[in-house]
């Protein structure tokens, strides 16, 4: 079937609309526990691989008729710019503790990743799929498919780890008895971005803006010390 | 006109990261330059924050929309990641449990040495 454009289009935001709609009626109604499950982006997926399923559309034709979308997600990085200029000050309060704790998360991420691919023997292409998971959508995409893994699966993957991150971080953070609303927003931000951030607005202000300044930074950090980590492990023969 | 010109600036960034992108020795995501580049230009007021504010964001407020298409890709690749569902969905949940615990403790210590 051949599709103008515009209908991927209009599906595309009339689902997210309307998930989104739904999520937040569950989260005003007395099962909001269970809101966070129905994430608009992961049922917006589900729902319009279905339609393609159904309806026999491929989805090279779906992916050419939403182009303009993948595309504004250039632009939406860039002014990632904007929430970390409007929290440099806290950012040069506690700059040594911010910038060594994003490091120590990367790494942790990254060496984590890897040491249960081995136990449970995955395919490498499923290793380099996941390991840019705990950053923002775009730069997860871009670094995905340097890395050589498959960027259509890390994107799922990325959303599934902010709800991870909303449903069990405060969780978390509470057990650990980690106070600090800086290193909270903190945590949350370098573990699952814009989703965990979601959830750091709801801890308090300081939360909220750490948490959206480590989206910024982790996005950096990861796109440094991912590359090196891939190379080092390919030299000793682990991937 | 007002959010119209702020979008040609976040594009002219984003155009500028990606040119630099290419130009450099080693692989870095151009959109993470331009990223660098808008925050450099704002703390130098060579950019005003009003000029790209009310587009940006809206344009991070919609984010999560952007990369749905990208998402439902994941359909192409199902035969390759079906029989390993359990194994993926445990290293999402592991690690990313980890990270929280392991970067909130560092930030913690590294502010009560800092301020010891």
């Amino acid at each position: 079937m051949i599709l103008h454009p515009i209908y991927s289009i209009f599906l595309t935001i009339a689902c997210f609309l309307g998930y989104t709609e739904l999520q937040r009626k569950l989260a005003r109604s007395r099962y909001k526990i269970i809101a966070p499950l129905f994430n608009p982006v992961l049922m917006s997926m589900g729902t319009l691989a279905f339609l393609l399923f159904i309806t026999t559309t491929t989805y090279t034709t779906y992916q050419e008729g939403t182009s303009v979308l993948t595309l504004l997600l250039y632009p939406a990085t860039v002014s990632l710019a904007i929430p970390l200029y409007r929290n440099l000050h806290l950012l040069k309060k506690h700059a040594r503790a911010i910038v060594i704790g994003i490091c120590a998360g990367v790494v942790t991420n990254a060496c984590i990743v890897l040491i249960l691919s081995k136990v449970f023997q995955l395919e490498s292409i499923l290793t380099l799929s996941l390991l840019p998971k705990s950053i923002t959508t775009p730069i997860g995409l871009i670094l995905s498919k340097q890395l050589g893994g498959i960027p259509e699966l890390t994107v799922p993957v990325i959303v599934i780890t902010g709800t991870v991150g909303i449903l069990m971080g405060p969780m978390v953070l509470k057990l650990l008895g980690i106070n600090h609303p800086v290193a909270k927003g903190i945590a949350l931000g370098t573990a699952s971005h814009a989703l965990g951030t979601s959830k750091a607005i709801e801890l308090g202000d300081t939360e909220g803006a750490m948490s959206g300044l480590a989206i910024g930074l982790t996005g950096v950090a990861t796109a440094i010390i991912l590359p090196w980590f891939v190379v080092l492990v390919h030299e000793i023969g682990l991937l | 006109m007002h959010w119209l010109k702020g979008f040609a600036w976040l594009c002219a960034f984003c155009a500028l990261g990606e040119w630099l992108s290419q130009m450099m020795p080693f692989s870095f995501p151009g959109p993470l330059i331009g990223m660098l580049l808008l925050l450099l230009c704002l703390q130098l007021k060579w950019v005003s924050l009003e000029k790209v504010e009310r587009v940006g964001d809206h344009l991070l407020a919609h984010l999560s929309l952007l990369f749905i298409p990208a998402g439902v890709g994941v359909v192409s690749s199902w035969g390759l990641i079906k029989s390993q569902a359990l194994t993926i969905s445990l290293l999402i949940v592991v690690p990313t449990l980890v990270v929280i615990g392991i970067t909130g403790l560092v930030v913690e210590f590294q502010i009560r040495r800092d301020t010891a």
